[in-house]
């Protein structure tokens, strides 16, 4: 079964396609990369598919659910977790206070339980899922630390974490080896293969090819906010219009 | 001496009002990054509703509790009916939309409850307590109590409890806060709900001891963005360091030079703040990494 599904997803700002007539599914517990040039629409995709911007037309569907009337929190609490690019971590709060308000969608208490602090258990609860997290991606020294005093990479990492705190059943991934110092690459990359054996469906954009190719066995390439093309790594690399899109129409005839 | 010490007890009692009104501040700014400018009228409110209730023969208890819950009700239902239907609810438009709020709350109150001033007795009586050669309204140990309880428990709500963490997420990036499954317009209600209840339960422990009217709202609301301004924007502590500070140079002022300087301290604050050191006391700088 597919876990998403869009089918012509349009997305515009003004007169800009930056999504156009976008369809592709991606199956349950597989990894999906999406790759293309800088300002195909990457991001935007996932703004549409997370609910940030709404799109045009088209729809959205969660495992087999249609969610594009749905506002973020709400696909939240379906099973939708990201990351993004330009990192948002709460800054001003705590590294595992970050993580634990990502587990936020696994707690239960009415919002008067909230109000009164009666949720000492789900909060310990919280507290615990976030540091298993936390210890996943090797953060767990840092625990006490501010949020908005980690490195560009340990935020990524932090991002991650918070993101797995909701034990998402799909994964948005933005870019999280971008930025990051080649020794933590692989452990990242590990990371995702981890996550995705523990049956997670993962939908990943990302710059880095060898990455994409290693962990991606199907692979979408955006150019233009439409597919450009669409499958295995090995054929998608050798795609004329994949390598024009990258290297300028020059490079087919090369 | 004896002189001081009076004036430093009288600034520390309505410093201590500045800082709840500078509480009710920071909490809507933090969550909406908006400036609440009804945060006054919400505590001229909560006075007037209190008194009015006390008129008509309630117990004290009760009329305060009502006061703050009638307040409480009026700030939802602003938030409700007025401020969900921006389309595009930014910082500049939630502002602007609470100085109509403002306006129209002030004028209500004086539909609803009359323009004569009103007053509630105080708490303990006003039989002043002897402290060494200090005679000291009993009302000021009910302001500084209250207020204390009121600071730790916000406090406490903030750092310690699922929902406090859920707003503070909200402020800081509401996109990730909502993909953590927070929904943010329910963070924002509950912040006007808390900055008005706190603002309700500021106007009824100050009007003892200065009774109020539909238009004290203004002035104590500018006073009280003042000390939020002073003590640093956004900032919990900062609110009660701005409030005392604010409140005990007003007195100082008004005491040793002249009554007229008052009011006019406050302003001067603001404008110094704003010169010299806009992020106040316990502001940090606004660095945006990029």
């Amino acid at each position: 079964m597919a876990s998403l599904e869009l089918a012509g997803v349009t997305v515009t700002f003004g007169g800009l396609r930056a999504v156009d007539a976008l369809s592709f599914s991606v199956t349950s517990g597989s990894i999906k990369g999406i790759i293309g040039p800088n300002g195909a629409g990457k991001t935007t995709l996932f703004n549409a598919i997370s609910g940030i911007t709404a799109p045009e037309s088209g729809r959205v569907l969660l495992g087999g659910r249609d969610v594009t009337a749905l506002r973020p929190f709400q696909r939240a609490a379906l099973g939708l977790s990201r990351t993004f690019q330009n990192l948002q971590i709460f800054g001003d709060m705590s590294v595992l206070e970050n993580v634990m308000v990502g587990a936020h969608p696994r707690l239960h208490s009415g919002w008067l339980a909230g109000l009164t602090g009666r949720t000492r258990d789900e909060d310990q609860r919280a507290e615990e899922v976030a540091f298993q997290k936390l210890s996943m991606l090797g953060l767990e020294t840092r625990a006490a630390d501010l949020a908005g005093s980690l490195g560009f990479a340990d935020a990524k990492l932090l991002e991650i974490a918070r993101a797995l705190a909701s034990e998402p059943q799909l994964l948005l991934l933005d870019e999280p080896i971008a930025g990051v110092p080649p020794a933590d690459q692989a452990r990242i990359a590990d990371i995702i293969r981890e996550v995705n054996g523990a049956g997670v469906t993962i939908v990943l954009v990302e710059h880095n090819m060898r990455v994409v190719m290693n962990l991606c066995a199907d692979i979408l390439v955006m150019n233009y906010g439409a597919r450009l093309a669409e499958g295995e790594p090995a054929v998608v690399a050798r795609d004329p219009d994949v390598i024009a899109a990258y290297l300028g129409p020059e490079a087919r005839h090369a | 001496m004896e002189q001081v010490a009076n004036l430093l007890l009288s600034g520390l009692s309505s410093g201590s009002v500045y800082a709840l009104v500078a509480l009710g501040f920071n909490v809507i700014f933090k969550s909406t990054g908006a400036i609440n400018f009804a945060q006054g009228e919400w505590v001229m409110m909560g006075g007037m509703v209190a008194a009015t209730s006390y008129a008509a023969h309630w117990p004290l208890g009760l009329a305060i509790l009502c006061a703050v819950l009638a307040v409480v009700m009026v700030a939802l239902l602003s938030e409700r009916l007025i401020l969900r239907r921006i389309k595009k609810p930014t910082a500049l438009a939630v502002t602007l939309m609470m100085i109509a709020i403002a306006i129209c709350s002030k004028s209500l109150v004086m539909l609803l409850l009359g323009k004569n001033p009103a007053n509630l007795p105080g708490f303990s009586g006003s039989e002043p307590v002897l402290w060494f050669n200090l005679r000291i309204h009993p009302q000021t140990f009910w302001i500084v109590g209250i207020t204390c309880l009121v600071m730790l428990a916000t406090h406490w709500f903030f750092e310690r409890t699922v929902l406090g963490r859920a707003m503070r997420a909200v402020a800081a990036q509401p996109e990730a806060a909502a993909l953590c499954g927070i929904e943010p317009r329910m963070a924002m209600a509950l912040s006007f709900g808390l900055a008005a209840g706190v603002g309700a339960l500021a106007g009824t422990i100050i009007t003892p001891l200065t009774l109020t009217s539909f238009d004290h709202g203004t002035v104590l609301g500018f006073k009280g963005f003042s000390a939020a301004m002073l003590g640093g924007l956004g900032s919990l502590p900062g609110a009660l360091i701005g409030g005392v500070a604010l409140g005990t140079l007003e007195a100082l002022a008004g005491g040793l030079i002249s009554s007229h300087f008052k009011d006019a301290v406050a302003f001067v604050a603001l404008l110094l703040t704003l010169f010299l050191r806009p992020t106040g006391i316990l502001g940090r700088g606004a660095v945006e990494k990029v």
